[in-house]
């Protein structure tokens, strides 16, 4: 489904705003602070169901305001009907009876479902550090792609947060001697086999960024800057407890490749049966550190402690990359997410690319919006229009953001 | 707060503690008091302090009980069976399987489940009480009626654990789909489980 319009009611800084994207690109342009990424963090938020920047949803809401709404038109191919998505979010003092509620076409549907209907992929700047940064990103990376396109994993990554904390707070009573370790055996379970399954659509999904990196990567970087093959392996925590990773891989940049592709051949051929095998090497890895998980009152085993490689030519690249090498690729693993949530017959995702041109030089920009705008829609924000590519501005309709307004300005001829 | 005379700040401090109750629903409350007759206020004034003074708990299966009235009614009752036993996570739990008039067996009230994040472990809940009630007398099923979340399944798993050697019947009450519901409309999770509890079709 493609996004028709975008309207906004007492949503972060616009009291109200309504957006028309084109079916291509639609560009938006505004000073720092105007309130750009407010536009695009909306249209995630309907989509994905919580925002990237802030942790409650009532700091959404226009300050003073009851609530905010954020309303999706959406257009379907010609012989399918259109949709309207709806998310009301309650500010800091709701009226009674107003709680957070997500509408398609007019009926409360669970995020899961919408995701059916349309997704969306974010670029924000932040992810330029997405190779150096803590592994704690390139794990949201891999969850977010996850969220949205399996609602099993989407399950379980939730009931991932929710047996860890459980599981964390009864290690710190052990550790403050106020429990005993007897009451761990649920949790253990519990972790095992969640864990596990985590980790098997992981371990899955790196398997298939793996595959699709390579060409992408290729056809986005500069001849100069290639460097070798781009590869993806899955850094896990079950040390000697997962015998069948040590089979699967004797080095270690190829070999993580090596366990990724064993891998998804294995998750293809039936995850139940991989998150079997992973779940006994928790329950084995989770013994071993028993000790030490009471001393240090926190769950150390489990995928919330993994980390996703990326190897460029076999070598690691959050330290032997460039800079400018490292920005390819994570140019390509935002166009990775963008094909692999698309696959399937799922809708073509939105591409919210959150003022990234002012961080890669206009070649790569524009090869990568090439790829973007093959099929699909993508809406960019950018403080400087003169950093988009020049031969993309020609005909595309520009909005701009001041003071809480959005308007839209003539076209470029 | 500002702008507000002590007693009625007061109210609505104390209201503003009650669960699903914010600031603004506590104002209301604290002036639709103010407004009401002085009985309506008395009355209401009552019936909070004999919540606390005129209830206890039950000696044998901990739920609710009038003050004076020990072991409760469902206890005391010589027609309901005791070798059956029904254990939930609240009082209200109980009043929802009574409802049913299904199950004429006794009950054990938890009084919570067990959830390290709020602190509460197996000595915050009424198991020992259980357990005692289960070696002392002559119980044949024990039946976990705790919640279908999380910390329900945990409670469930540790009474498991320890009524085992006590008990030969311990059961764990059935997930899956509402009557009269819509398999469409299902959630996955309850779709899933009710595929993993399915039965044999019983024919007449």
């Amino acid at each position: 489904m493609r996004l028709t319009r975008l309207l906004l009611e007492d949503f972060r800084s616009y009291a109200s705003a309504e957006l028309l994207p084109d079916g291509g690109l639609t560009i938006v342009a505004g000073a720092n602070g105007a309130g750009k990424t407010n536009l695009l963090e909306a249209i995630h938020v309907a989509i994905a169901g919580r925002s990237h920047r802030v942790a409650a949803d009532q700091e959404l809401v226009r300050h003073g305001r009851p609530f905010g709404r954020v309303r999706l038109d959406l257009a379907g191919p010609v012989d399918e009907d259109g949709a309207r998505l709806e998310l009301v979010l309650p500010g800091e003092a709701p009226p009674p009876g107003v709680r957070k509620r997500l509408l398609l076409n007019g009926l409360p549907r669970r995020t899961a479902s919408v995701h059916e209907v349309v997704r969306s992929v974010l670029f924000r700047p932040e992810e330029m550090l997405l190779l150096v940064g803590s592994p704690s990103e390139r794990r949201r990376f891999l969850d977010g792609i996850l969220a949205q396109r399996d609602r099993r994993a989407a399950r379980d990554l939730a009931e991932l947060a929710r047996v860890l904390a459980q599981r964390n707070a009864l290690l710190r009573a052990i550790r403050r001697e106020e429990a005993g370790e007897e009451g761990l055996g649920f949790w253990d379970e519990q972790l095992a086999l969640v864990g596990a399954r985590v980790m098997a659509a992981r371990l899955a999904l790196v398997g298939e960024l793996d595959a699709l990196i390579p060409a992408l990567h290729a056809a986005v970087a500069p001849d100069d800057e290639r460097g070798g093959v781009v590869r993806m392996g899955y850094v896990d925590s079950l040390k000697e407890a997962w015998p069948a990773r040590r089979a699967a891989s004797p080095g270690a940049a190829e070999g993580h490749a090596a366990v990724a592709d064993a891998v998804s051949g294995a998750a293809a051929d039936g995850d139940a049966l991989w998150a079997d095998e992973l779940a006994e090497a928790f329950r084995r890895r989770i013994a071993d550190a028993r000790q030490k998980e009471v001393w240090n009152g926190v769950t150390l085993v489990g995928p919330q402690r993994d980390d996703l490689r990326v190897d460029l030519g076999g070598r690691d690249v959050a330290v032997h990359a460039s800079r400018g090498q490292q920005r390819t690729i994570i140019l390509a693993m935002k166009l990775a997410e963008r094909e692999l949530l698309g696959a399937d017959g799922a809708p073509t995702p939105v591409v919210l690319l959150d003022d990234v041109f002012s961080e890669l030089d206009p070649d790569r920009s524009g090869r990568a919006l090439e790829l973007l705008l093959d099929r699909g829609q993508v809406l960019v924000t950018t403080a400087d229009l003169g950093t988009l590519p020049p031969a993309r501005r020609r005909g595309v309709p520009i909005w701009h953001v001041g003071e809480g307004q959005l308007t839209l300005a003539p076209r470029v001829a | 707060m500002s702008g507000l005379i002590a007693p009625v700040a007061r109210l609505i401090d104390e209201f503003s503690r009650l669960p699903g109750v914010g600031r603004k629903t506590a104002q209301r409350l604290a002036y639709h008091v103010l407004r009401a007759p002085g009985d309506e206020a008395r009355s209401l004034a009552a019936a909070l302090v004999a919540v606390k003074e005129e209830v206890d708990y039950c000696s044998v299966c901990c739920n609710i009980t009038d003050r004076g009235v020990d072991p409760c009614a469902i206890c005391a009752d010589p027609r309901r069976d005791p070798g059956r036993i029904c254990v939930v996570e609240e009082p209200l739990d109980v009043l929802a399987i009574e409802r049913t008039a299904e199950f004429r067996g006794r009950y054990h009230v938890l009084h919570g489940a067990i959830s390290p994040l709020d602190g509460i472990g197996p000595d915050r809940i009424r198991a020992a009480e259980l357990v005692a009630r289960v070696t002392s007398g002559d119980v044949s099923e024990v039946i976990l009626a705790t919640n279908p979340n999380l910390e329900g399944e945990a409670t469930a798993m540790y009474l498991a654990d320890l009524l085992a050697p006590h008990v030969a019947n311990v059961t764990r009450i059935a997930r899956g789909l509402p009557v009269g519901g819509d398999l469409e409309y299902a959630d996955d999770v309850t779709l899933i489980r009710s595929l993993q509890g399915r039965r044999q079709v019983e024919r007449s």
